[in-house]
């Protein structure tokens, strides 16, 4: 039950009415002009998991590389090395850890509900990726400082408590991550287990490992253009083409297998109910398909040839292949941002027919308008409602989406915003709501009447 | 103030995964570990100003070589208590959060700067220059602003009175700071001063004996100031809690008080010993006890503050004893494996 008590006005925020234990929209919404919050998000989290897997796969490949030139009793290989641990901890231990950080910042402010959903439900899992975490950091820094100092044994083996911790941060994270779209059983036990060991667990750790290979052995394509000509140079291209070429066995696999365990609803987006979503998803799969063909072509046919500027190519193409597959996964969840469990609004499913009954205005804590017959209503309403996706302008924009529209079909489409593309939660609001949401869309395009 | 009207986040629904005992003793406990490894980088970049700007190479080079493991741990050890405050006071936490966006996204940027300013110095400082000095100066702003923008969050989440003048209607720029804030500026300074003794005693205890300890004693002696400052600027109900109105809480304070300057004592002793590095380890000792005591009244305080609002104590709870006892042994595992590592490190030197 509402409980709600009319309360005395505020000077900034009239007419406030306060809802006691509802946790129906606590928040106030940040909004970001064009970019809009998913657009920051997309932003931080691409650039973050392109670094991250390559920091997973670099700790496998910095402990095979390392053993392989004592094996081979090469120096220059070994030189090498050396060199691209500075690289590499340059790299993801600042820029892969602080961006880490920043997506942590990034989904508080802009979905702080799922993100206090993500820590209740996962405590004592971020607390164990944290101790993975802790291990990793003081591997990364003891490799890169002790080349000198350890005998070859034993920094060999600080290389691979690297790889093995970093290795199980994905496989804790990658828990957490998959939740967010297929939460199977956890809807109904809300038990931790249930909820970490999800169904699209397995097969995204396959297609995030093999993302890791592919682009470990895509920096090792770039830091090997760099060395002067000759037969190191070639023997590296080579090598970094071989961690290239499994990881496209590796990934079509774990691809194939998400799908199958998406749902429904999902699947059918990825697959061509939403004609955008499959375009990226044909995308993310040409791109990896030319980079395959480009490195077989370009390192591993003629390396002696191999620009730094192909390199670049190439894993600026990795960059937005990763890009593309995590815009899927983003548009996939689509209603929701914890699938079934929480819209991308931040209104919980189960709440979701109070709020239509009550109305969005009166029950979103932060509401600065109260009345549906506000002249400025319909603009809260789509600041509450619809800003977690659209922008007016710029990132998913609404004013050319609703362009030519008039104000009795836009209150018709707003009745059924979930069946329109199934990217969409249901309206969630009184009919007066809708109407005054109506009208704000409508004055969007004056030129347009 | 009416209390009622204010805009406050229900808590989660889903109820708290243990004991609020458990969550706020490891909420202090990880802070203590992130406050004693931040007091060295916010300390060791102030430093660093001045060494290369003197072209002090000795204490440069210390000062430099220790600021990227330093930063390290300072953000390895702050996600955890990152963590706990979104557990147990997310609905004040984000909303302040969410007040303040800009500022609180740029703590990244900021951060990512001073890092790689660190790591510049690091590489690049035999003979010292113009650019190092440079370079040190733009880290140093960086992680003093930072420390300013988190003071201004952890104040803001706790005066919820504050927010609704700060916003006007659902959706917001995020572009506010918590000026407004009595303790605001007090709290800050207080944090800095007692980063730069923390430093201090760490230069002492790597060699730099004069110097740190001047470093050290002013800074204490200075902070005392602050400290009090500070609780002048408290609201009277919580001020009283800390002078006699709560046993607990005062004890906290002012045995903190005591120890700061036990160990200030200490380390006196310690410059004109002959010995000095048993004095100083215990000054040390009794430094992290301070900082401990200190944390934990920072915990009182917060939570004087929410009490009219919210009290953890009585949060729905549901253990989830078995992933925690995976994270526990995960934990000792962890460490002994990182101890493991150092060792093999300080046996290859030997
Ligand atoms: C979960 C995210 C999400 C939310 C919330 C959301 N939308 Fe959308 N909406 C989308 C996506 C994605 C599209 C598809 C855009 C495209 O096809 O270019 C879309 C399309 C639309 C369209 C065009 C539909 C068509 O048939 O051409 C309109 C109009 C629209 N949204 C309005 C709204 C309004 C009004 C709200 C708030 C009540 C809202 N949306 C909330 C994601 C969302």
């Amino acid at each position: 039950m509402i409980q709600a008590s009319p309360a005395a006005a505020t000077p900034r925020l009239p007419g406030l009415t306060i809802f006691v234990n509802e946790a129906v929209m606590n928040f106030p919404i940040w909004e970001i002009p064009h970019l809009g919050g998913g657009g920051l998000i997309a932003l931080v989290a691409v650039v973050h998991v392109f670094v991250a897997h390559f920091a997973v796969g670099g700790g496998f490949w910095l402990a095979l590389t390392e053993a392989k030139a004592y094996r081979e009793n090469d120096p220059a290989l070994l030189a090498y090395v050396r060199s691209y641990s500075k690289f590499f901890v340059l790299l993801t231990l600042v820029f892969g850890a602080l961006t880490g950080v920043g997506i942590w910042f990034t989904i508080g402010l802009i979905s702080p509900a799922a993100t206090s959903t993500l820590i209740r439900a996962f405590v004592w899992g971020w607390a164990i990726e944290w101790v993975f975490f802790l291990v990793e950091i003081t591997a990364a820094i003891i490799y890169y400082t002790t080349w000198d100092r350890l005998d070859r044994r034993a920094h060999n083996q600080i290389a691979w408590i690297y790889a093995g911790a970093a290795f199980v941060s994905l496989l804790v994270i990658n828990g957490i991550l998959t939740f967010m779209v297929t939460p199977g059983r956890w809807l109904e036990t809300q038990n931790f287990w249930h909820g970490w060991l999800n169904p699209g667990y397995w097969p995204s750790v396959v297609l995030r490992s093999g993302s890791a290979i592919a682009l470990v052995g895509l920096f090792t394509l770039l830091t090997g253009s760099w060395l002067p000509n000759g037969e190191l140079r070639v023997k590296v291209l080579r090598y970094a083409a071989c961690w290239v070429f499994p990881a496209f066995v590796v990934m079509p696999v774990g691809l194939l297998w998400y799908l199958a365990k998406l749902p429904e609803h999902a699947r059918f987006i990825a697959l061509g109910g939403a004609p955008v979503v499959a375009m990226f998803t044909a995308a993310s799969m040409g791109l990896s398909g030319a980079i395959l063909l480009f490195v077989w072509l370009g390192a591993w046919r003629t390396p002696e040839q191999f620009s730094t500027a192909f390199a670049a190519l190439l894993l600026g193409m990795g960059f937005v292949a990763t890009g593309t597959t995590e815009w899927v996964r983003e548009a996939v969840r689509k209603p929701y941002i914890l699938f079934g469990y929480m819209y991308s609004n931040s209104i919980h499913v189960g709440d979701a027919d109070r709020v239509t009954q009550v109305g969005v205005l009166q029950t979103a804590k932060w509401a600065g308008i109260r009345d549906a017959s506000h002249p400025d209503a319909g603009r809260e309403v789509f600041t509450l409602l619809c800003l977690s996706c659209h922008e007016v302008d710029g990132y998913n924009p609404v004013r050319p989406l609703v362009r030519g529209w008039d104000e009795e079909y836009l209150d018709y489409q707003l009745s059924r915003l979930d069946t329109l593309k199934g990217f969409m939660p249901p309206f969630t609001g009184t009919a007066a709501e809708r109407r005054a949401l109506a009208q704000y869309l409508v004055s969007l395009n004056p030129e347009a009447r | 103030m009416n209390f009622a009207t204010l805009p406050i986040p229900s808590p989660d629904l889903l109820p708290l995964p243990a004991p609020a005992w458990l969550l706020v003793g490891l909420s202090v406990f990880t802070l203590l570990l992130h406050l004693l490894a931040m007091n060295l980088t916010l300390g060791a970049s102030l430093v660093a100003v001045w060494a290369t700007w003197r072209r002090n190479e000795s204490l440069a080079r210390l000062v430099l070589n220790t600021l990227p493991v330093s930063t390290a741990m300072t953000i390895t050890s702050g996600v955890a208590p990152l963590l706990f405050v979104q557990l147990l006071y997310g609905q004040f936490f984000y909303a302040a959060s969410i007040l303040m966006a800009v500022p609180w996204m740029l703590v990244v940027l900021l951060l990512m700067l001073a890092y790689y300013g660190f790591y510049f110095n690091y590489f690049k400082s035999a003979p010292l220059t113009a650019c190092n000095v440079a370079v040190a100066l733009g880290s140093a702003f960086a992680v003093l602003a930072i420390g300013f923008i988190y003071v201004n969050n952890f104040t803001l989440m706790l005066t919820p009175e504050r927010w609704p003048t700060l916003i006007n209607g659902a959706s917001t720029r995020g572009t506010a700071l918590n000026t407004g804030e009595p303790t605001l500026l007090p709290r800050y300074l207080h944090v800095v001063t007692a980063a730069l003794a923390v430093t201090g005693l760490y230069l002492a205890l790597r060699g730099q004996l004069r110097c740190g300890a001047f470093l050290f004693g002013g800074a204490t002696l200075i902070n005392i100031g602050f400290g009090l400052w500070f609780l002048f600027a408290l609201p009277e109900s919580i001020r009283n809690l800390f002078l006699g109105g709560n046993a607990a809480q005062t004890g906290h304070l002012w045995g903190g008080v005591g120890l700061a300057i036990a160990a200030l004592m200490l380390m006196m002793l310690a410059v004109n010993a002959t010995r000095p590095k048993p004095l100083l380890i215990a000054a040390a000792l009794v430094l992290v006890l301070v900082v401990d005591l200190m944390a934990t009244v920072r915990h009182f305080v917060r939570e004087a503050y929410l009490t009219p609002h919210f009290d953890v104590w009585t949060a729905p709870v549901r253990p989830m004893w078995d992933v925690f006892a995976l994270f526990a042994v995960t934990l000792v595992v962890g460490l002994g494996v990182v101890a493991w590592m150092i060792t093999k490190v300080i046996r290859a030197r030997a």
